[in-house]
């Protein structure tokens, strides 16, 4: 391409040869064993840095808490990341081939020396590479606990329930077959008094208040509650029993083929989606974006019930068929869900990494 | 100007103190003996307690910080407890349920630091929250550890003297301590609490009491109020926000069992 131009009044001749523009981001990559999303030097986004494409690899995000932002010092947004482990990164190839290099080595998270620049400024810090566990991954104490919703008796549902000035609950839903149910509580009774204590829950922030005086009592302890149904006064007793397992004490199920997580039943997702207390399955419980699980339309709160045809009764024995599956590499793999009332089959076509 | 005492009450008081100066030195000298022979149950108890402050759901910053409680050591193989609260203050202020900013903790890096300094990588495997307990295990096994057998269904009354065991910070070298104190008060519901002095029992958290027999009938913990303080609270509201108990032994050993069956699932 001929170009003309003025310069200082006189007239020049130049000749400009055009490449592809190509685009200004590369391409976005998610390393999970890192914590970080990052992206290929484009030759645009390696001008705009002053720098010449393929001399590192951009760091578009970190996760809070994973093992870049947990480095000293942390790797930070727009950091270019140079070097892994004394070997140059030039690409997301490079960095994917060596992550994956480090990764194999075992179980354990893998300290790494990484070489990042910032700023003309060329650091160095450790990543601990692989996957993390939360740190803390203590159970909880089992405890008593009253098999009952409750909300807060707020001044003025108090005032219109003819209750001015007192604090307490409401009873918002009765387990079946609990404790609370066979001692006669209903929905709607008003609980003021756990063994003559008041319950001092007025405020939608103390909703707490109640279930922790509960917890306070051994399981087994019985209990007297007091309060009010349809204006009368109203006395129960109550055996407290054990509480059901947490959501927290649940080991989840990540996997890494489908990008999807998932995790056991409790008691409250029972309740909470009027399931029969004997439903088994795995609850799904996340959903990366642009995965396979994703493409098949798998939703959070879906209840994986089958694979393959084959019951899923657990978390494990969703993990335990998902590994089979990674060895038969089958081309259809057909998830069997449950969706509030509905059931659905989701059929996937996925492509099997290497082996 | 000072209050005068009915003639009823004085030969009350009189022999109440008669009583407490009686018992004085049987309990010092079961202190003492407590002192040492019991000593290296109680540990200290490293770890790194991460915080992220999150408001409106965004992380507005993060700060580690490490610290160091006091635990008591209650089987061979290192299970050991501590306050729940002393592991996680922040705690105390962040509510799932409240609005507001929040702190996000997580802990990491747990050690158990016994008296000859040697420090042993451990984990938390169970926590009560209401009842302020959190169990640590070593990560290594077959450990042979010092440990204090908690004496079930031992109850102290009101006035009989406690022995608190206790391990001071690293400024004191961390030495082991011990005072005697009466307990205050005994709770009865919903469980029972023995009450000890504010400043004895918040110096011995996560530590035991023995009676003056020199049985272990407990570990000092907090006792919060279940509802939170509200702007016309009273000072006692307040005061009633913290409490320092001693959760009786049966208690603790409840809890402890689970931790210990909690600690073996996660060693599968």
């Amino acid at each position: 391409m001929e170009l003309l131009y003025q310069r200082d009044g006189q007239p020049g001749r130049a000749t400009a040869v055009t490449v592809a523009r190509g685009t200004a981001q590369g391409d976005e990559a998610e390393l999970k064993s890192w914590g970080i999303t990052v992206r290929e030097l484009t030759l645009l986004a390696a001008k705009e840095l002053q720098r010449e494409p393929g001399s590192g690899v951009l760091v578009s995000s970190l996760r809070p808490g994973a093992a870049s932002a947990e480095a000293k010092p942390p790797l930070l947004a727009g950091d270019i990341i140079v070097e892994v482990g004394g070997k140059p990164v030039r690409s997301v190839s490079d960095l994917v081939t060596r992550s994956a290099e480090i990764a194999g080595k075992g179980d354990e998270p893998t300290p790494v020396l990484v070489g990042f620049e910032r700023r003309q400024q060329r650091f160095l810090t450790v990543v601990k590479v692989g996957d993390h566990e939360g740190s803390d991954q203590s159970a909880e104490a089992t405890k008593a606990w009253l098999p009952a919703a409750t909300q807060v008796l707020t001044p003025d549902l108090a005032e219109a329930l003819s209750l001015k000035g007192r604090t307490g609950v409401r009873i918002t839903q009765v387990y079946p077959d609990g404790a609370a149910a066979k001692a006669g509580l209903r929905v709607g009774d008003l609980l003021l008094k756990l063994d003559d204590d008041a319950i001092q829950a007025s405020q939608p922030d103390d909703v707490e208040v109640f279930p922790a005086m509960v917890r306070q009592y051994p399981v087994g302890a019985r209990v007297k509650l007091e309060g009010f149904r349809d204006g009368e006064p109203l006395t129960v007793e109550v055996e407290l029993p054990a509480s059901p397992r947490s959501t927290r004490e649940l080991a989840e199920y990540n996997d890494r083929q489908f990008d999807f997580t998932a995790r056991d039943l409790t008691f409250q997702d029972r309740v909470q989606r009027a399931l029969d207390m004997g439903q088994d399955g795995a609850l799904v419980t996340g959903v990366e974006s642009g995965g396979w699980a994703a493409l098949a339309h798998m939703a959070v709160g879906d209840i994986v019930l089958a694979v393959d045809g084959q019951g899923i009764a657990s978390a494990a024995a969703l993990e335990e068929r998902m590994k089979k599956l990674a060895t038969t590499r089958p081309l259809r793999v057909v998830f069997f869900v449950r969706r509030g009332p509905q059931t659905l089959f989701l059929e996937l076509e996925p492509a099997w990494g290497p082996a | 100007m000072g209050a005068r005492m009915s003639p009823k009450t004085i030969p009350l008081v009189l022999s109440l103190a008669a009583a407490v100066l009686a018992d004085e030195p049987r309990a010092r000298d079961t202190a003492k003996g407590i002192l040492a022979t019991k000593a290296d149950t109680v540990v200290t108890v490293q770890l790194v307690v991460k915080r992220r402050f999150v408001v409106q759901g965004r992380e507005q910053g993060s700060a580690d910080q490490k610290i160091e409680i006091a635990g008591t050591t209650l089987r061979p193989d290192g299970l050991t407890v501590v306050s729940d609260f002393t592991s996680n203050p922040a705690g105390l202020f962040s509510s799932e349920e409240r609005e507001g900013p929040k702190v996000d903790t997580d802990t990491t890096d747990v050690k158990i630091v016994l008296r000859d300094g040697r420090e042993i990588p451990s984990r938390f495997v169970l926590r009560d929250r209401d009842l302020d307990l959190a169990f640590v295990m070593p990560d290594e096994r077959g450990l042979a550890l010092p440990s204090l057998a908690l004496d079930k269904g031992v109850v102290p009354e009101p006035l009989d003297d406690l022995v608190l065991l206790y391990r001071m910070g690293r400024s004191m070298n961390r030495e082991a301590a011990a005072a005697v104190a009466p307990v205050r008060a005994v709770v009865r519901k919903p469980r029972t609490f023995l009450v000890p002095g504010f400043i004895e029992g918040m110096q011995s958290l996560g530590c035991p009491a023995f009676d003056a027999k020199g049985r272990a009938v407990g570990l000092v913990v907090l006792r919060r109020s279940p509802a939170p303080p509200q702007p016309q609270s009273s000072f006692r509201d307040l005061v009633d926000m913290m409490n320092p108990v001693i959760l009786t032994a049966a208690d603790v050993l409840d809890v402890a069992a689970q931790a210990a069956t909690a600690a073996a699932a996660k060693g599968k």
